[in-house]
């Protein structure tokens, strides 16, 4: 690895642990969330594909000559102190403001790249940086919201029509509970919100596209992509809830809720990912990590600033502390 | 891409998300995490019976068991990401 690459990487990894160091208490919930099986458990991802983004929109373009109306060091003590305000109002008053404080990551986040990098760089980055957003939990809750109770009776209608071209699924009287017949007893079985796609669909959603940029394509083609992704993934998960009544059918309730529930889903999702990449992403979009280096020393003091009060501010507005 | 070089990778994909499912659920279970709803309720009643939605636990049969849960929002992401890697990469050599 070169000199050069070396730097750049570690100017990114320096940018990027400052911009997070300071929410890292905040977003508690949101890891405490990852490994739950709830929607909000993708939101942990967020930040990462974000950062991966900001981090590929920087390599992709030549440095810049770099523009300060303001001295960094001044710049950096502005952004540390509103952050502190920042958070400070937000911590007080969490049942308020529900996990307000991270409406300032993306704002903390284009200081940091504004101090290091320039004025330009947020010309390159404000998408990320919008994306960044969607880490406010409200938000995702809202899309979720609206996205689920669709999928859930575009589910039920084909797997009610499903239950009429075989004589062992029958519809119960409650949305979404089905009686599959096995060794002449029936097994009752529950379709909820999580069943219906929504978890393979809001992945392709929401990472996939952020995935797409390392290929070159255009945006109608991105578009189409997601787009069919999000139309096999349904479907798929229509075939994947079939196959999984059929086993329980034929070879009964631990095959069918042990064995396969947890395995189809994921190999389906793999099977389509790679299917649609391998058949959408052709050329590869060329990379080097290594064009960006932090090189005026102001920065680098405005970046010492800026990491002190990153460290000291957390420690401080410890939300859970209070 | 040929298509036996897709099938191969898609294999070997399957084979990594399963293990990955693994840990992850294991992780999953021995942090006991709190679980939003439960994708699929089984349960013993017939037909007839209680809905699964507001009788669990009332049926004149056995208890109701919530199916073991997948992780997917660890798991998923991961696969996104090793995919667009595995393509990417190959691509690349291609294009070499």
């Amino acid at each position: 690895m070169s000199a050069q690459r070396t730097r750049g990487w570690l100017s990114y990894l320096t940018a990027f642990g400052i911009s997070t160091i300071p929410f890292v208490l905040y977003a508690g919930r949101l890891v405490q969330d990852s490994l739950s099986d709830v929607p909000e458990a993708y939101l942990v991802w967020i930040p990462l594909v974000s950062y991966f983004w900001i981090g590929w929109q920087l390599q992709r373009t030549p440095e810049t000559e770099r523009s300060y109306r303001v001295a960094p060091w001044f710049l950096g003590l502005v952004a540390a102190v509103g952050l502190l305000l920042g958070l400070t109002l937000g911590g007080t008053a969490p049942t308020r403001f529900n996990d307000s404080a991270l409406l300032l990551w993306p704002v903390w986040t284009a200081m940091v790249m504004w101090v290091l990098y320039g004025l330009p760089t947020l010309a390159q980055i404000w998408r990320p940086l919008l994306y960044l957003y969607l880490v406010w939990p409200p938000i995702y809750i809202w899309i979720i919201d609206r996205l689920n109770p669709h999928l859930e009776a575009a589910a039920y209608h084909i797997l009610n029509g499903f239950s009429h071209a075989v004589p062992w699924l029958h519809v119960l009287a409650a949305p979404g509970t089905y009686a599959v017949d096995y060794a002449g007893k029936p097994i009752l079985v529950g379709v909820t919100a999580a069943c219906s796609g929504s978890d393979s669909i809001l992945a392709l959603l929401v990472l996939f596209p952020v995935a797409l940029l390392v290929f070159e394509m255009t945006w109608r083609r991105k578009l189409l992509m997601v787009a069919a992704g999000c139309g096999l993934a349904f479907i798929a998960n229509i075939l994947r809830i079939m196959v999984i009544f059929f086993v329980a059918h034929h070879w009964g309730p631990y095959w069918a809720f042990t064995i396969v529930h947890p395995l189809i889903g994921p190999l389906l999702f793999v099977v389509l990912v790679l299917l649609l990449l391998s058949y959408g992403g052709i050329k590869p979009a060329a990379a080097s990590w290594g064009v960006r280096t932090v090189a005026a020393r102001r920065a680098y003091m405005a970046l010492g600033a800026s990491a002190v009060f990153a460290v000291v501010l957390p420690l401080v507005l410890n939300p859970f502390g209070r | 891409m040929k298509r036996h070089l897709i099938w191969r990778q898609a294999l070997l994909a399957s084979v990594a998300t399963a293990g990955l499912l693994t840990i992850t659920a294991s992780v999953a279970q021995a942090a006991s995490v709190p679980s939003g709803h439960s994708s699929t309720v089984l349960m013993a009643d017939p037909p007839g019976s209680p809905s699964p939605g507001d009788g669990i636990g009332k049926g004149k049969g056995k208890p109701p068991k919530d199916v073991p849960e997948t992780p997917y929002a660890a798991v998923f992401p991961v696969v996104i990401a090793g995919a667009t890697w595995l393509v990417y990469r190959r691509r690349q050599r291609q294009r070499a």
